[in-house]
């Protein structure tokens, strides 16, 4: 059992507000680790940190490199695929354009080419859209392009921020059976915010939930699941 | 009817001069969303560099490619140096810094090549353009030479990687650094550009107008006019927009009296009103509508 990120006291601030107050977590090589919480919690600003969007201080432990001084670019460069919330998508231009900025740290070569090929053989609804104006696609298209777009760069790990947000329960579930499916074939690593816990849990192997900056629970995903308080709070039932 | 020819080419080959203003200016305002009022000054620089380079006896085909590169060269060192810096800083800081470029790039070559008036040699042959009486050579060369300028950079943008770089990182300047474009590295890349894009269009105009510090004051009007005529979000309507405006220049310099030579230019200005008035996007330029 070998942690691929491992995150010791991160803090981050908005100015004088203090959002992260010193949080410890961690991801496993080909593990799925989801940050449960409520809204305002610091799930997305813990994600925006990680990869440099915004300043913060702790040790960030990439494959045992510390990246918490690294440029955005720089980490996405180490393979940190980030799908920001609403998605990220580059409106103005076409889906397969949008799918060739997800490998732009990638050399220039046929193996792109072939990774396209399979991003559309992933989801044969992009390839109906190929040469669309990705901001005209729906919601859930939308989203779909974002995974192949992180998955692109072939990335040793993904960061999901709310991949459910806006998006119908049914599309809801075929992203999370989408994600399963990447989980399975890829053995890519993902960190996972979401404010859908029972789907979250489904998927992950490991949680934590955060509430106002500091993490008060981790464990297994079944235990988290299990757990009376949790099922009180978060699951609804 | 002659006459209307003439007039048209006329004003197709001094349209392609502004439509290259119009394009550095819209490449500058896709990078950093501000409209560079010393953009026809750095140009003008561009040109006494080729004219100096020419002055010394270096021949056109090193003369030109050379001042183009060393426009390219200062237009990153600009962008890295002066604009880095306040990229974050309100627009008015971002005007007031204009208008001191503009003052700075003027006053120095008013003090480094004095401000009498310079001819510029054109690099192609006198005379009228395979015997035609429409167009001269060197109106054709023009022609010729910002078409070349246009496809290239079409291609540019369309084909490689670096030119989808820089689309993403000016569209959705977060997203792209999430993918691991180095974004203010492609900003000044765009100040490389749209700067050699002016020097080429200098070195055009020059042999037309004689080359003085001021040369470039009333093109670079017609340029910001075209560039808000097709929109100052498209290149290509920059393109198309400053073509209009050679065409309407000319015809209506010809045909309405009143204007004659001496109003010309305020048919550039009345353009601009009238399109931000009536269509504020421009012909081909985008609102921006976003899905929630």
């Amino acid at each position: 059992m070998s942690a691929l990120l491992e995150v010791r006291g991160l803090e981050a601030s908005y100015g004088e507000l203090r959002v992260l107050r010193g949080i410890d977590f961690e991801v496993e090589q080909g593990g799925v680790t989801a940050l449960l919480g409520a809204n305002g919690a610091g799930k997305t600003t813990t994600l925006r940190a990680l990869c440099g969007m915004i300043r913060r201080s702790g040790t960030i432990l990439l494959g045992g490199e510390d990246i918490s001084r690294r440029s955005t670019e720089g980490i996405v460069g180490m393979g940190v695929a980030h799908i920001p919330e609403g998605r990220g998508t580059f409106t103005a231009l076409t889906t397969e354009e949008n799918l060739h900025l997800g490998a732009m740290t990638r050399p220039n070569n046929a193996d792109i080419k072939a990774d396209i090929e399979r991003c559309y053989h992933f989801f044969p609804r992009l390839k109906e859209r190929r040469q669309q104006q990705a901001g005209t696609l729906s919601g859930g298209e939308q989203q779909m392009l974002a995974i192949a777009r992180a998955l692109m760069l072939r990335p040793k790990l993904m960061l999901l921020d709310e991949p459910s947000f806006g998006l119908a329960p049914m599309i809801v579930r075929q992203i999370f059976d989408i994600l399963a499916d990447v989980k399975r074939d890829s053995g890519v690593s993902m960190l996972i915010v979401e404010q859908n816990a029972s789907l979250a849990l489904e998927l992950a192997d490991h949680a934590y939930l955060i509430e106002t900056g500091a993490i008060v629970m981790s464990g297994e995903a079944q235990t988290i699941r299990d757990d009376e308080s949790v099922r009180a709070s978060y699951l609804g039932y | 009817m002659e006459l209307f020819l003439q007039q048209v080419i006329a004003g197709v080959a001094t349209g392609g001069i502004y439509a290259c203003m119009a394009l550095s200016v819209v490449m500058i305002y896709q990078a950093i969303h501000h409209l560079n009022f010393a953009q026809g000054e750095m140009a003008t620089f561009s040109t006494f560099i080729a004219w100096s380079l020419l002055a010394a006896g270096v021949p056109f085909l090193a003369a030109f490619p050379l001042a183009i590169l060393l426009s390219f060269a200062g237009g990153f060192v600009i962008e890295r140096v002066i604009f880095k810096p306040i990229e974050n800083a309100p627009v008015l800081t971002h005007i007031v810094v204009f208008i001191a470029l503009f003052g700075i790039f003027n006053s120095a070559m008013g003090y480094i090549w004095d401000f009498s008036i310079k001819s510029v040699p054109s690099p192609f042959p006198q005379g009228p353009f395979m015997g035609s009486t429409l167009i001269s050579n060197h109106q054709a060369g023009m022609v010729a030479i910002t078409a070349v300028v246009l496809v290239m950079l079409w291609a540019f943008f369309s084909f490689t990687r670096i030119g989808l770089a820089m689309r993403a990182a000016a569209a959705n300047p977060e997203s792209a650094r999430l993918v691991g474009i180095r974004v203010s590295m492609m900003t000044a890349l765009g100040w490389g550009m749209a700067s050699a894009i002016g020097a080429v269009a200098g070195m055009l105009i020059a042999p037309i107008v004689f080359l003085e510090p001021n040369m470039m004051l009333s093109i670079l009007l017609y340029g910001f006019a075209g560039a808000v005529l097709g929109g100052l979000t498209s290149p290509l309507g920059a393109v198309i927009g400053g073509f209009i405006v050679g065409i309407v220049e000319n015809l209506a310099g010809t045909y309405i009296p009143v204007i004659g030579g001496e109003l010309k230019l305020t048919i550039a200005l009345f353009l601009i009103v009238a399109v931000l008035v009536f269509k504020p996007a421009g012909l081909l330029g985008r609102r921006i509508v976003q899905r929630v």
